[in-house]
């Protein structure tokens, strides 16, 4: 499965409104996601959101790789984040054994990693970068045969960070933790 | 030589006759003399000359003399550097090291050098720093470089005098989260109403369940704060 991850944002909370996480359907197709959501809201009420999305996210999905994105984007929609709405950020790809599909919403740049040094991956322009918020239109979907297994997101508006070399260490600076 | 203890040293030329004047700081010390005014006298007749007789090659480890030399920190400090200064009086004489701990913390609280001294002079090392910080601007850094040093007890015991995030904060930044269970079931202790697990899941990262569950086993004294959460958290 390919693993997306979200930079941490450049400040003292860098995953403030921030989550993460996968879920499958049986063993036909994986959906993982990385987002953020309401990051310079109160800590309280950006966990909130970040977990709503989430929750939204974790249900059971389709069994088809592109309307097992269609439904989470159907989710996504659904969440009540009021004025946050226009604040999001997401990464999702879903994986299945014909390839991985890969979607998103707010995204500055997506880089390739987990193989050597991280590389850009989906070149500038591309229609999976673009200004954050619930889209109003369901976002199309990058489908490949073969993704590396870590795709890297920086949010729109954060600055381009200089990723370590290390898997583990561009996971933790994306905020995944044990 | 009793005026010199009153602090008249007219006359006297403190570096020609350091040896004697050092002798008598010492005797008048052992016989437990307040130098306290013969060393403000003697810092203003020649510093320099008295950076030699409190904390140079030959300086004696006497109470005594510790203490009058806390007295002319400022003199002492134009002088010499503030950190040797403090770290050559506690080598001095060890039972005064909280006295030159207080001192060195008050004069220089955002300084680095502090949290060296505060592990040697302590039994719970940060305690007076973060004591002699709360309620001030460096409150924050001094949590910071507390954390940095990893002074768990003594962010423990701040956050129960003044309950806020700022000590998780600093620990959970410099050691990670778990390293900072402690500090957190004590934020919770002091004031359950703080946003605990939306803070460290701010600073580490969303996934912060099991980490919760941890906390809340060491917070069963306080359902209410994990039940304020069991909608939001998944079984880990």
């Amino acid at each position: 499965m390919t693993e997306p991850i979200l930079w941490g944002s450049p400040s003292p909370w860098p995953f403030r409104g921030s989550f993460l996480g996968n879920t499958s359907n049986g063993r036909q197709v994986g959906l993982a996601w990385a987002g953020r959501v309401a990051g310079n809201a109160p800590l309280d009420v950006a966990f909130r959101a970040g977990r709503a999305v989430d929750d939204a996210l974790s249900d059971p999905q389709p069994t088809d790789r592109l309307r097992t994105l269609a439904a989470a984007w159907e989710r996504v929609v659904a969440v009540e984040l009021g004025e946050f709405a226009g604040t999001l950020s997401l990464l999702m790809t879903a994986t299945d054994g014909d390839g991985v599909s890969i979607t998103g919403v707010g995204l500055a740049a997506v880089w390739a990693g987990g193989q050597g040094p991280a590389r850009e991956w989906i070149p500038p322009g591309h229609p999976l970068l673009s200004a954050p918020g619930v889209p109003a239109t369901r976002p199309g979907a990058l489908s490949v045969d073969v993704a590396p297994p870590l795709l890297i997101a920086v949010a729109h508006g954060d600055p381009m960070p200089t990723f370590p070399r290390d898997p583990d260490a561009l996971r933790l600076g994306s905020g995944v933790w044990r | 030589m009793r005026v010199w203890l009153r602090g008249d040293l007219s006359g006297v030329s403190p570096r020609e006759e350091l040896e004697v004047l050092r002798a008598f700081a010492v005797e008048s010390a052992q016989a437990g003399e307040d130098l306290t005014r013969f060393f403000k006298a003697f810092a203003e007749l020649d510093a320099v000359a008295l950076a030699e007789l409190c904390a140079g090659p030959r300086a004696v480890g006497h109470p005594g003399l510790v203490r009058a030399s806390l007295a002319v920190a400022e003199q002492l400090e134009r002088v010499m550097s503030a950190s040797g200064l403090y770290n050559r009086l506690m080598i001095l004489q060890p039972e005064c090291g909280r006295e030159v701990l207080a001192v060195a913390v008050a004069r220089h609280p955002a300084s680095s050098w502090t949290t060296a001294l505060s592990r040697r002079a302590e039994a719970v090392p940060g305690r007076a720093l973060l004591g002699i910080t709360r309620g001030t601007s460096h409150y924050h850094s001094a949590c910071k470089r507390c954390a940095e040093a990893g002074f768990v007890e003594a962010l423990t015991e701040t956050v129960q005098a003044q309950p806020d995030l700022e000590p998780l904060v600093a620990a959970v930044h410099a050691m990670g989260a778990y390293p900072a269970l402690p500090i957190a079931a004590a934020t919770v202790a002091a004031d359950p109403n703080l946003l605990v697990v939306e803070a460290v899941a701010a600073i580490v990262g969303p996934n912060v369940d099991a980490w919760a569950q941890a906390l809340f086993a060491q917070t069963l004294n306080d359902a209410g704060f994990a039940a304020r959460y069991a909608h939001l958290l998944r079984e880990p």
